[in-house]
């Protein structure tokens, strides 16, 4: 496609000729270059999404995600089945902790591997550790193909990673089912991940659309089964609209850009544009894969959860490098302390300090430097105090992080 | 100072933290920073920390485990007091082997907190069974069933075995702990004073007066002084009554108890009342180190009783000594190393509390007898206790540091094992059965058919009369290399020292093997492990075989499974897992099998053994420790025999 200019007198012009590089911060762009250029995600929830509205029947979509991701809430609001497949790296990272937590979040013990394997987590013997008598959990490490093999319609396969081993043994599942695949494809395969989509006559497109072929980074990356539904969502997310203001407002560019997306009548397109509108996302407390929260508590109207003994630990997956604000609510302060002295980590880093009392709001300005990343959020308050049979300090509502747009 | 680590990390508390370890480590932090770059590591919900230098780095534990690996090679130091500031650092400490700074051997409290305290009472009791083995589990289980746990416990059992054993090296400050650590088989110890306080120096004995009139003392009668914590051990009750009875005698004084009071743990306002020494007895409650000297200071003599010991040393006794005061302490524990001519030291035994009286008395009544301890007390601190003295000793041990472990997970308190799925071991056996039964002798499969081993671990001991069989399943089947095996008959196990342990044991015996002493057989095989490592133990029951040979193992003791099992659990294991057969037994003919294996699967859960365990019906149980960190050489091993 021809890069469209327009110069300083309000005239276009177009430079099929023309090797000048483009300048992201160019008064026009299209709708998509925009939507990224304020915030990365804003492409995520778009071309997911569109490829939720897009794929023909959609059945069952397995995703190595935890529930309180994007695409997570997408896929639910799009009315799909969802199984939620363990995360080895944080299974291994904390333990039986997570395994727990991850149980009750619905997540299945079950990841995905090129070989089969069973790994066993037991708590280890020497007096010192806590949790001595916990029982041993066992996370099953096995094919696509085992673990799919008598499901009726699997529509969407989103991985942690995309490479020929896996898709070997996922062989008799793209053959039944011709899945939606996702997943990040490093730069050292995706000449072989191109060829396989030729072989196998998958299309295969990075997340803002392009051909994988032309990518020489490691990227997240769609492979289709079959050209229609990328020419949909290509359709949807206005991948060949002519460029918009970079002025227009985000309201405005939904209406004008994704009215598919946006403005249809159905709980998918309600979410999505929720999300480019308000910049946010909510976590619902009750369904929140977290280590250290006591149970909700509610009192009709209000929701909210006390931090366990030795704080909590909140893992919130952002899908898109950029800079982005979690907020939460100090509901109450335990009885008996007028406040707590708060220090949040994110990924091990000491981000916020902050001496708060009932209704404070915290707010830790983080920066994903990468895609797909994971922000750790370790919440710990320096009182506490014996409340019956619990240790509380203070008790956390309205969990949210936004994206911090640029501003252009 | 020359060989001196370069930078060390510390795991310690620091002030503001009301913790006497804090202000110890922080007094020693400007002599460390002579030689060595500092990284203190603090808990997550600490105070931010005051009068530390700017150059030293402070990492809170969660910052700390996100750059974990940045240490690996950094040597560790940390001080662990039987309190809960010093509780965070425990799963490092036991992951990651460094200098452990033991300042109280008793550390059942601390572990409690890790169990107990969180209303986890079978994690107290596998905490009770990795100290003491079959004989703690029973503790455990008394606890959890009865609701039981005798007042002596928490004294009489030190609970401190897992974190000597995972030190590489420890240092303690007196003789008393450093043998009670050498007992359990750590010879890396070493005795290091504490050392005198330098912020001690600021304040002058010759302004005892000016300080007893700040701090409203009376001027014309003794003053008596109690430091620290106020506690039950401190026999402040004791003192009370001696003192009670020379108040009768007319004898005047001032009693003061400087320190914290903790009415749930100690109502020592009950005590002086009943005593009738309300108007006599001052409770100051918690003293900041301004007042804390002041008060030293002050005082004729100080009394610091300590019964019983938890064979912690006194940071308090050494700056009241240091400053030249008489300080009374029981002949006990550390507190029994104090020349004599030091301190007065009472025995604890029936005389204890007339003794205590009649020492009062007189240090009360003869000036120069409490002067001449308090000198000949300051003397020795001085030349002993020097802190750039004692502090070099520190750097010296951490510069002996080896350990460079990596720490790969944050649940420290978890380990990973991976195994092979039943369908892989099943296309295994499909695959190789033919070349197998060619080249090698049939001999047991259970333990493998049981899919019971774990792969990947570093290393493994293989103990078989089969060698070629067991390491042919152990590479084939499961991916380990010949470097990572080592093979052993046996009869050989009792007989050789190997010098090291290993994450895994497989071994394939004979009951005939294990009959004349089931316990000692098991206490080699829990030799050859790591503490939470497993053992596959796979034992022919020839009794079961129909060849017509005989049957009957010549034993007194019972050898049923149910027997075996309690055997190893007596040789500091937990089983948990048992399978018996063959487990390949067809329906398609009328021969049966030629011999039934027994296949258990344990966790060494200690290295405390029962040589005598109840089901020998032996009389009472003889409890072993195993471990010892250097060689043990043949002739101990036929003695352990």
């Amino acid at each position: 496609m021809p890069k469209t200019l327009v110069s300083t007198n309000g005239n276009t012009h177009n430079s099929m000729c023309d090797n000048t590089v483009f300048n992201p911060v160019d008064t026009a762009m299209t709708p998509l270059e925009l939507a990224a250029a304020r915030h990365k995600i804003n492409v995520d929830v778009l071309v997911t999404s569109a490829f939720l509205r897009s794929l023909p029947q959609l059945g069952e979509v397995v995703l190595a995600t935890m529930p309180q991701s994007i695409i997570s809430i997408l896929a639910s609001a799009a009315g799909a089945s969802v199984t939620y497949l363990a995360n080895k790296t944080l299974l291994e990272q904390h333990g039986l902790s997570y395994f727990e937590a991850s149980k009750t979040a619905g997540v299945e013990s079950v990841c995905f591997d090129a070989t089969s394997t069973i790994l066993e987590i037991s708590p280890k013997v020497q007096a010192g550790f806590e949790g001595l008598g916990q029982r041993s959990q066992h996370l099953t490490i096995t094919t696509p193909d085992t673990f799919l093999s008598s499901r009726v319609n699997v529509s969407w396969l989103a991985l942690p990673r995309l490479s020929l081993s896996i898709l070997e043994v996922t062989e008799f599942t793209i053959e039944q089912h011709r899945p939606l695949l996702s997943g990040v494809v490093t730069k050292e395969s995706i000449e072989s991940m191109v060829a396989w989509c030729k072989y196998n006559n998958y299309c295969g497109v990075t997340n803002s659309l392009a051909s994988l072929e032309s990518e020489d980074e490691d990227t997240y990356c769609w492979l289709v089964p079959n050209p229609d539904i990328l020419h949909s969502v290509e359709v949807l997310v206005g991948k060949y609209a002519g460029p918009v203001s970079t002025k227009l407002p985000m309201d405005m560019l939904a209406q004008q850009a994704w009215p598919v997306l946006t403005e249809t009548n159905d709980k998918l397109a309600h979410q999505t544009l929720d999300y480019l509108l308000h910049r946010r996302r909510w976590y619902y407390l009750d369904k929140l894969l977290n280590m250290g929260l006591y149970p909700i508590e509610t009192d009709g109207v209000n929701f909210w959860r006390w931090l366990g003994s030795d704080g909590v630990r909140l893992f919130l997956p952002l899908r898109a490098s950029g800079h982005y604000t979690l907020s939460f609510n100090v509901f109450s302060v335990a009885e008996g302390l007028e406040k707590a002295t708060l220090r949040c980590f994110v990924n091990g880093r000491l981000k916020a300090t902050q001496i708060v009392s009932a209704g404070a709001t915290v707010n830790i300005p983080y920066f994903a430097e990468t895609d797909g990343s994971l922000a750790e959020l370790l919440i710990v308050t320096e009182q506490k105090i014996q409340v019956a049979d619990k240790t509380l300090s203070i008790s956390i509502s309205d969990l949210t992080v936004n994206w911090e747009e640029m501003p252009l | 100072m020359t060989n001196a680590p370069t930078q060390v990390v510390v795991f310690c508390p620091l002030p503001p933290k009301p913790n006497g370890i804090a202000d110890y480590f922080a007094e020693q932090i400007p002599y460390f920073l002579r030689f060595t770059k500092v990284t203190v590591v603090i808990e997550n919900e600490h105070p931010e920390p005051t009068g530390i230098a700017a150059n030293v780095s402070v990492l809170r534990l969660e910052e700390y485990m996100w750059q974990q690996a940045n240490f690996a090679n950094v040597p560790h130091i940390y001080h662990v007091g039987n309190n809960p500031d010093t509780q965070y650092m425990l799963p490092v400490l036991l992951s990651k082997p460094g200098l452990v700074v033991v300042h109280d051997l008793n550390l059942h409290y601390l572990i409690d907190l890790t169990n107990l305290s969180k209303d986890d009472k079978k994690g107290y009791e596998l905490a009770l069974t990795n100290n003491y083995g079959e004989a703690g589990k029973l503790i455990g289980q008394q606890l959890h069933k009865f609701g039981w746990k005798g007042k002596f416990m928490p004294h009489e059992l030190m609970m401190n075995a897992s974190i000597i054993t995972a030190a590489e090296r420890i240092l303690v400050h007196s003789r008393y702990s450093a043998d009670k650590i050498a007992a359990l088989g750590q010879s890396n110890v070493s005795i290091v004073p504490h050392h005198f306080s330098p912020a001690a120096r600021q304040y002058q004995p010759k302004l005892k007066m000016q300080y007893r009139g700040e701090l409203g003392l009376p001027g014309n009668k003794p003053v008596i002084t109690s430091m620290g914590f106020i506690a039950k051990a401190k026999q402040i009750k004791s003192v009370l009554a001696a003192l009670a009875a020379l108040k009768q005698q007319g004898v005047e004084f001032t009693y003061v108890l400087a320190g914290k009071c903790k009415p749930h743990e100690y109502d020592v306002y009950q005590d002086i009342a009943d005593s009738g020494l309300t108007d006599n007895v001052v409770v100051t409650g918690f003293l900041d180190e301004n007042a804390f000297f002041k008060y030293m200071l002050a005082s004729d003599f100080i009394v610091n009783l300590r019964y019983p010991t938890g064979g912690e040393s006194s940071g308090t006794l050494t700056r009241a000594m240091g400053m030249g005061l008489c300080c009374v302490v029981v002949n006990i524990g550390p507190f029994g190393e104090l020349p004599e001519d030091c301190a007065v030291k009472l025995n604890w035994d029936e005389n204890f509390s007339e003794n205590l009286q009649l020492q009062l008395q007189r240090l009360i009544e003869d000036t120069q007898y409490r002067v001449t301890f308090g000198k000949n007390a300051q003397k020795w601190v001085e030349s002993t206790h020097n802190i750039t003295v004692t502090t070099n000793a520190y750097l010296s041990e951490a510069a002996k540091l080896s350990d460079s472990t990596t720490l790969n997970t944050k649940a420290l308190n978890n380990t990973h094992r991976l195994y092979l799925t039943e369908q892989q071991v099943l296309n295994w056996r499909r695959e190789t059965s033919k070349s197998f039964k060619k080249d090698v002798p049939e001999t047991s499969s259970l333990w493998w058919q049981a899919n019971l081993v774990p792969v990947a671990q570093s290393s493994l001991l293989s103990i078989t009369a089969s060698p070629l069989h067991q390491s042919f399943v152990l590479k084939s089947l499961f991916g380990y290399e010949d470097s990572q095996i080592t093979q052993l008959s046996p009869a050989q196990l009792p007989h050789n020292s190997l010098g090291r342990t290993y994450p895994l044991v497989v071994c394939d015996a004979s009951l005939a093997d294990v009959a004349q002493s089931p316990v000692a057989w098991f206490a080699h095989l829990n030799k050859r492990l790591n503490i939470g490592g497993t053992l596959v133990v796979s034992l022919l029951n020839p009794g079961a075989s129909v060849s017509g040979a005989t049957n009957e193992l010549t034993s007194e003791y019972p050898l049923d499974r149910s027997s075996i099992k309690r055997f190893i659990e007596a040789a500091g294991f937990s089983v948990d897992n048992t399978v018996a057969g063959p487990l390949d037994i067809t329906m398609t003919n009328d021969i049966a099998p030629l011999n039934e294996y027994w296949v258990f699967v344990a966790t060494k859960r200690s290295w405390m053994i029962n040589r005598n365990p109840e089901i020998y019906q032996n009389g009472s149980s003889e409890l072993q420790w195993l471990y010892a960190n250097e060689k043990i050489t043949d002739a101990e091993e036929a003695d352990n025999a």
